[in-house]
């Protein structure tokens, strides 16, 4: 007997920070979160389906956290931190989903893309409402994209050009083959 | 270390049909199995649940223990999942004895050899104690 589940690329899924404007020194809680919207979480993950989770520093230093559904770190300099989360079964070889969330601390952080998803080609701060910016995409797979918050989504070759209209968190979903990749950030009024 | 592959070749191995057994597939609407699904079995009106995960093509291997409708909550531990109602009937309500009667002959005789020696030397030592 064969059973089919509908729409498995419905969901979304991100790690969202508790706040976004920690300070050096904080212990800065996330949570992992699933849903349709990215105001209202409503999917119930499984503790087991958290790979691993690791927190990169401004200078590229790796920290590796105990996988949970809940995980605190504390920085310990200013710049850009890059919390990467992989999701899905610990068998499998390859994660179902890898998340990111692009944090900074203090004041000093530029906006920058973690290696495997591409690079951001201009603007070179922090993306800001209204505000066009590119990505460079690296992954060949690449299919199709979702964002919220954001219009004037072009697919230019492999150039993502999205214009946030709201500030605040911003959801970017690069659906490829496996895994799928999302991306969040914090949009700047 | 070759008298333990001996040891090991000395074991008969044998097999069984397992005539309760219920085999199931989930996978997504594109296709892709749900690999190492979390599988929640739940005995209708009963406290007994067992817990299982699905293999990596995502097939569900249940071999019901009791008879009854079992409800298995299929998830990927991700917001996906179904729930799939497994009835079942003429399920023996325990795991058979799997012990030949010679060996159980043989575990009361030496249960019995046991106790009997054992309180024979205390008899005897307290007897020569006595004397």
């Amino acid at each position: 007997m064969t059973i089919v589940l509908l729409a498995i690329l419905a969901h979304h899924y991100w790690v969202m920070p508790q706040t976004w404007s920690p300070e050096v020194g904080d212990t800065v809680w996330c949570i992992i979160q699933g849903g349709h919207d990215l105001q209202a979480p409503e999917i119930e993950i499984s503790p087991k389906m958290v790979r691993s989770i690791t927190v990169e520093d401004p200078d590229g230093t790796l920290d590796t956290l105990s996988p949970d559904l809940r995980f605190a770190f504390v920085p310990t300099k200013e710049g850009l931190y890059v919390i990467r989360v992989e999701l899905g079964p610990r068998r499998l070889r390859e994660p179902r989903y890898v998340l990111y969330t692009l944090l900074p601390i203090g004041s000093s952080a530029s906006f920058r893309v973690p290696e495997e998803i591409g690079t951001a080609s201009d603007p070179q701060n922090w993306p800001r409402r209204n505000q066009p910016f590119h990505l460079t995409l690296k992954v060949p797979t690449y299919a199709t994209t979702l964002s919220w918050q954001g219009d004037e989504k072009t697919l230019k070759g492999q150039t993502l050009t999205i214009t946030p209209k709201d500030s605040g968190p911003f959801l970017l979903s690069l659906e490829q083959v496996t895994p799928v990749v999302s991306l969040l950030f914090e949009v700047r009024p | 270390m070759t008298f333990w592959i001996w040891v090991l070749l000395a074991h008969g191995v044998s097999w069984k049909p397992l005539p309760h057994a219920r085999v199931f597939q989930v996978f997504y609407d594109n296709g892709t199995p749900m690999a190492y699904a979390l599988v929640e079995a739940q005995l209708k009106d009963s406290q007994k649940t067992l817990e299982f995960e699905a293999d990596s093509l995502g097939r569900i291997f249940f071999v019901p223990p009791d008879s009854g409708t079992w409800i298995l909550k299929v998830s990927d531990g991700l917001g996906h999942g179904v729930v799939i109602p497994v009835q079942t009937s003429g399920v023996p309500s325990r795991a058979p004895n799997t012990l030949p009667p010679w060996q159980k002959a043989l575990f009361g005789a030496s249960l019995i050899w046991g106790i009997a020696g054992t309180a024979f030397y205390f008899l005897g030592r307290r007897r020569r104690a006595y004397s």
